[in-house]
């Protein structure tokens, strides 16, 4: 019980940290499962996911403008 | 130059690197192999200049995360949730086809706590490892990754408030 309810209880607060954490480092095991879980019932942390991953690509855009001009 | 500002968010330092950056470049003209394009080999040396440029003057910023500890209580309800829920950006790759776009881009990228902005333009324009800026900027890899988040957060309310919210033709 305690640790499907651990998993369960994990808020979108704690979970948008896992999804920008994701980017930077592998996550473990237990992270990748809540996060998976979280993102099986959660629209707005989907969107968040895909707002991460376009500002990461919106930023290579205007580095590629920028290096256009310079 | 407008590079490089954006990186140090300091027009004095942008200005060192860059004039650092030029005289390196007429100190070793051998070193530029011909095969690159000039400009590929000019940006490569502004980069260490700019690495440089931010070691020198690390110090003189808080590399604290703690600073920003507030933020979250604002994106977030006290359960946890999203405070605003329905940010739907639609379809936002149409954005990166609009000039305008990157105006308010790097606008919001400036508004950020200069830590925050900082490591994310290390991050995601001068695209060092973790190893690099935790290095650069004397943090742990906990507290990059927090900085990183927050600003992504942050960046996710600008870029909301200032372009996907607001109507366009």
């Amino acid at each position: 019980m305690g640790i499907v309810k651990k998993i369960f209880k994990r808020s979108c607060r704690q979970v948008s940290r896992l999804i920008s954490d994701r980017e930077e480092r592998p996550l473990g095991w237990f992270d990748r499962t809540v996060l998976r879980l979280h993102l099986n019932v959660c629209d707005t942390c989907v969107r968040y996911e895909k707002q991460v991953k376009f500002m990461s690509r919106a930023m290579g855009r205007w580095k590629q403008y920028a290096d256009e001009e310079l | 130059m407008r590079f490089a500002r954006a990186q140090l968010r300091n027009d004095a330092w942008a200005e060192d690197a860059v004039s650092e950056t030029i005289l390196a470049a007429l100190e070793r003209p051998q070193s530029f192999a011909g095969g690159s394009q000039l400009k590929t080999w000019l940006v490569g040396i502004l980069k260490h200049k700019l690495i440089d440029q931010l070691r020198r003057h690390t110090r003189e910023i808080a590399s604290s995360p703690a600073d920003d500890s507030g933020l979250e209580d604002l994106v977030f309800v006290p359960d946890g949730h999203f405070r605003d829920r329905e940010q739907d950006w639609g379809n936002p790759e149409s954005a990166l086809g609009e000039r305008q776009f990157f105006v308010v881009l790097q606008a919001c990228v400036e508004n950020l706590p200069p830590n925050q902005a900082r490591v994310f333009m290390m991050r995601e324009w001068l695209e060092l490892d973790a190893k690099e800026i935790c290095k650069e900027m004397e943090l742990t890899a906990t507290n990059l990754w927090v900085l990183l988040h927050r600003a992504r957060l942050r960046l996710r309310e600008c870029l909301q408030a200032k372009w996907f919210s607001s109507p366009r033709a």
